[in-house]
């Protein structure tokens, strides 16, 4: 075995078997409880990503604005977008690098599903190489697979459609067409519709359990997302093309930060704009709901593991 | 938008593609290990001839000579998906392929041998009798040929277009009749022209892998219900059910009325041929998966803890303990007085049963794969079926290796 195989593999094929016992034999269940656990444990450093990709969103205005003002100075542009992104706490890494940390503990858990499902003869030859000593007496193998009628280690149809969905509400969610580069939002277009075709097949391909993992994932993201971001373009609002109300405040809120930029005095800006707008460069704090931070603090979930 | 911002997202929408490719990949490699049923079909031998399974899906036989002009090859088994997508998981009876070729069935089993029996009609209309190789695939269907004719396909279980759950309990001939368990837990009866000879299959409490023996008008095997059955071999019905630790996929053996097999509860169990009864238990150090093999008195019982132990078959005491240094889950084999075992790691051993000499010494530990499947022994000679579609010959004293392709020759 590999050192991936003793560090994150065989604990986690060992966690889930033992699990396993103690939710009634049930790998469906078990996969849900797992898969939870681990989202819950990661969940600061999930919401620390979500942060630093929203407030990098909320950037994408004031960053445009520097392209164009900046167009024949890279030097300069580069030094302004430095600044804009020190002055209102964003740095690429506070994207990255929470990501970066929870992406091999995701890919574990799910080699461990696929792994402990055994769908064939030699998968299951396989796990036994993964199996504590002490796991031995719990592991009842092979896991029942049996779950709300569907049969954890073949396809199904119904829940490739349902990670497809969640997948791309999930993309909607994140996805932030105000304000960006129409070619950013070109890409941002093709990631809320790729992703989730690609997810969808890979499902219709492999074992449900799978597809049961990813969809729970899926659904705790779009929770932690609705917690963060709120329903973003998901909003009917923004779906349907009512009354853009968050509109004008984005508009306000780019011109003032053009103008906060070039140090030019802002004679149309209102007492209410100061109010909700820059505040000491936290611009981000104005989510796409038109949400402030100080409104959305009352949430309790923002309280224990820290909002804007 | 101009030219160039339209080269420039064009390549950006490229890149985001490439991206979800290469996740796409990922995902498909991290799991291809275990994914994709391959088979552990071990060598039978019949008057000079080996008969095995290939990766291919195919009988294929061969002298015991290894020549390789008397190579001869059995139509492909027919894959049947079920699963969508590239058929990376699912029910495909096959591997995966995305590239839209038929995937090949995996065969576990080890073929089986029926002598004396109708293969055909001659023009007469008089009945041409000869042997068949009976062949149980993970496609859920039972295929007979005719052993000096391998396109001659004799008969098929069950017939045209209908498929029983998938196979990897081998068969077992006995007498004019062939039992084999499915991954539905029924256990069949056919005669040996493929048609069913009890009223109803029986039914286990869930998968049968275990292959069953048969002994003293018994049938004898185990289930992944975590019980070991002995049927009535003529009727079907059950005489004796003993209930173990965990799941059986452990083959039996019997000798002198008392059965001997392994079960995931770590225990090798000696149970009462009779009435179902214990005799005695052993609990080893990991999973008994392989079949036990019995050797002047003594039972060897190898686990997948990279241990064999041999137990006095009346006591159950240890006599024997080597370490093989790998998991063992192919059956082991008796040449002379030594036990040939194998592990999954790819190491041959030649276990010493007598008090004089080393205790244990390497046959080969350069086989080019995990050994799964069963292994045989003619004349001081192994004979592995690896899984390269090749059938690999160690001359158990000295080691001597010698090798044939059995792939499908390209074009042919």
């Amino acid at each position: 075995m590999n050192i991936w195989d003793i560090i994150l593999l065989q604990p986690m094929i060992n966690i889930l078997i033992a699990l396993s016992r103690f939710l009634f034999n049930n790998f469906g269940i078990t996969i849900i409880a797992l898969t939870l656990i681990i989202r819950f444990i990661l969940l600061p450093l999930t919401l620390k990503q979500l942060h630093a990709t929203k407030k990098m969103q909320d950037l994408q205005p004031k960053i445009a604005e520097l392209q164009k003002k900046y167009a024949k100075d890279k030097q300069m542009l580069a030094q302004e977008q430095m600044r804009l992104m020190k002055e209102s706490g964003v740095s690429a890494s506070g994207c990255a690098v929470p990501m970066l940390i929870q992406f091999p503990i995701w890919i574990a858990l799910y080699q461990a599903i696929i792994l402990a499902l055994a769908a064939y003869p030699e998968s299951l030859l396989n796990l036994s190489r993964y199996i504590y000593s002490w796991a031995l007496p719990l592991a009842v193998l092979p896991l029942n697979n049996t779950f709300l009628g569907m049969n954890l280690a073949d396809p199904s149809t119904i829940l490739a459609v349902l990670v497809g969905v969640s997948m791309w509400v999930q993309q909607k969610m994140v996805t932030n067409s105000e304000g960006q580069d129409p070619r950013v939002a070109q890409q941002s277009q093709i990631m809320l519709w790729m992703m989730p075709i690609m997810f969808t097949f890979f499902s219709l391909s492999f074992p449900s359990g799978l597809s049961l993992y990813w969809l729970i994932s899926n659904i705790f993201s779009v929770v932690v997302q609705y917690y963060v971001t709120g329903w973003g373009e998901l909003s009917l609002k923004k779906m349907w093309g009512g009354p853009k109300k968050d509109a004008g405040k984005d508009k306000d809120l780019q011109k003032r930060i053009y103008l906060e930029s070039s140090g030019k005095k802002d004679s149309t800006s209102s007492n209410t704009n100061r109010k909700e707008g820059l505040n000491n460069g936290k611009s981000a704090d104005i989510g796409q709901d038109g949400r402030r931070s100080d409104q959305k603090s009352s949430n309790p979930f923002k309280r224990w593991f820290g909002g804007n | 938008m101009n030219l160039k911002s339209r080269k420039s997202l064009m390549a950006k929408a490229g890149l985001v593609i490439a991206i979800l490719l290469i996740i796409g990949m990922l995902l498909s490699g991290c799991v291809s290990q275990g994914m994709s049923p391959i088979g552990w079909s071990g060598v039978v031998e019949n008057n000079g001839t080996l008969y095995t399974a290939s990766k291919e899906g195919r009988v294929v036989s061969v002298s015991i000579k290894l020549e390789n002009s008397s190579r001869s090859w059995a139509e492909p088994l027919k894959a049947v998906s079920t699963g969508g997508g590239c058929g990376l998981g699912g029910t495909s009876s096959g591997g995966g392929s995305c590239s839209g070729a038929v995937a090949a069935v995996a065969i576990y089993g080890t073929p089986a041998i029926a002598n004396n029996i109708q293969v055909g009609i001659d023009d007469s209309g008089a009945p041409v009798m000869g042997s068949i190789v009976i062949v149980a695939g993970y496609n859920g269907k039972i295929q007979a040929y005719q052993t000096n004719n391998l396109s001659n396909k004799v008969w098929e279980y069950p017939s045209g277009g209908a498929y029983i759950s998938p196979l990897v309990s081998g068969l077992t001939v006995s007498g004019n009749r062939i039992y084999f368990g499915t991954n539905s837990g029924l256990l069949y009866c056919l005669d040996t022209l493929g048609k069913e000879k009890w009223s109803a299959p029986f039914q286990a409490g869930d998968q049968i892998w275990s292959t069953p023996i048969v002994d003293n008008d018994l049938v004898i095997f185990g289930s992944f219900d975590k019980k070991v059955y002995a049927l009535d071999a003529a009727t079907g019905a059950k005489k004796w059910e003993f209930a173990t630790g965990a799941t059986v996929m452990s083959t039996a053996i019997a000798q002198d009325g008392i059965i001997y097999i392994g079960s995931l509860d770590s225990t090798l169990y000696a149970i009462n041929e009779a009435d179902g009864s214990q005799v005695w238990d052993f609990k080893a150090d990991n999973w008994i998966w392989a079949r036990p093999v019995y050797l002047n008195g003594v039972v060897y019982a190898a686990t997948m803890g990279d241990k064999v132990y041999g137990l006095d078959a009346k006591s159950g005491s240890i006599i024997h303990e080597y370490a093989v240094e790998g998991p063992v889950a192919s059956w082991s084999a008796v040449a002379g007085n030594e036990v040939i075992a194998a592990t999954t790691n790819g190491k041959l051993w030649a276990l010493n049963t007598t008090e004089s000499g080393n205790k244990q010494r390497l046959v080969t530990s350069n086989f080019p794969s995990g050994i799964n499947s069963p292994l045989m022994v003619v004349d001081n000679i192994i004979y592995v079926n690896g899984l390269d579609s090749s059938i690999y010959t160690f001359e158990v004293t000295s080691g001597n290796p010698n090798k044939i392709d059995m792939k499908y020759p390209v074009g042919k």
